[in-house]
């Protein structure tokens, strides 16, 4: 059963170099700090697993982490970037009126937040006051149409 | 049961999302969509575990895991992309831009504006509905499941050293 030890530890190792890597450095992306304190740690634990244990339990250890690295992902992006997630956070700190989630979440400021997130990921440049989709925005907004399309979502 | 079982089953539930499910209305909706996820997924680990108990071994337990865990990539991330495509606000505006060549930031309020209403609206709702959220005479505040909820994101945060990062 040490493998299902060793999937568990591999993912709370990996938290651990997220949370080390974001307390070091100020700039860095929670997504990008997970990838690159979780890939080390998975490939390290397929290097433990794989040649010491049957196909069967290995695969299933290395599945485990893939899964719960995964999930990790979900619930850390939905934490800082879904309105409920954020909408309950403030609901924490106090309860608040209509008027007040009105105030915290304005119509207008929402937009701009995502025009704000599109140009910090270049999709987006600004020329004469006007917003145009760069090469990649035009490739994002395409995939995004696909698999919108995909799901019936058109 | 083997590994082969594991691939062959999600791969028989994804095609069967592709060529039935996914015209139909049902599995359009949220709750829709969860179900036709997590039931097979139950029924997935079921299999296993009876498989295990019929023939028990640490190999079987490892595909009781392994198979939960497997189903458990491929269902997350198939609904990480229907919920991105769904509702991914920031890719609708940039989808909206590159329809339209080039806008303001005022042309994309004006047509956002509304969405914007909706998604704040229904959020709150949603809320309301899972219980986690009750009103208070003219205010909403965190029922004891919301309360719960929201502790375990501001441990997700300090975990990830969120809050140290904002002070900065």
């Amino acid at each position: 059963m040490t493998w299902l030890v060793l999937a568990f530890g591999g993912v709370a190792l990996a938290v651990l170099g997220q949370a080390l890597i974001l307390r070091s450095s100020a700039r860095s992306n929670g997504m990008v700090a997970f990838v690159l304190a979780g890939v080390p740690v998975g490939l390290a634990l397929m290097a433990a697993l794989l040649p010491g244990y049957s196909a069967s339990q290995a695969w299933a250890g290395v599945f485990l982490y893939a899964f719960l690295c995964e999930l990790w992902m979900f619930v850390f992006s939905s934490t800082f970037s879904s309105v409920s997630a954020n909408l309950t956070l403030h609901l924490r700190a106090q309860p608040l009126g209509r008027r007040h989630i009105d105030q915290l979440y304005d119509n207008r400021a929402m937009i701009h937040r995502r025009i704000r997130w599109l140009h910090h990921i270049h999709a987006v440049v600004e020329k004469d006051g006007r917003l145009v989709p760069t090469d990649r925005g035009r490739k994002l907004a395409g995939l995004f149409d696909a698999v919108r399309a995909f799901f019936g979502h058109g | 049961m083997t590994w082969s079982v594991v691939g062959g089953y999600i791969a028989a539930h994804f095609l069967l999302y592709v060529c039935v499910f996914r015209h139909r209305a049902l599995f359009r909706t949220e709750r829709g969509i969860f179900l036709f996820h997590v039931v097979p997924m139950a029924g997935l680990v079921a299999l296993a575990f009876g498989a295990f108990l019929w023939n028990p071994g640490l190999d079987g337990f490892a595909l009781v895991v392994g198979a939960g865990a497997a189903h458990g990539i491929y269902s997350l991330s198939f609904l990480e992309c229907w919920l991105l495509s769904e509702g991914g606000y920031s890719l609708r505006i940039l989808s909206e831009l590159v329809r339209r060549g080039a806008a303001t930031p005022a042309d994309l309020e004006q047509q956002f504006v509304d969405m914007s209403a909706r998604k704040k609206i229904g959020r709150l709702e949603s809320l309301l509905h899972l219980g986690l959220v009750q009103t208070d005479g003219d205010r909403f505040r965190l029922t004891r499941q919301g309360m719960a909820l929201a502790n375990a994101m501001t441990l997700v945060a300090n975990l990830a050293g969120f809050e140290r990062r904002a002070e900065r």
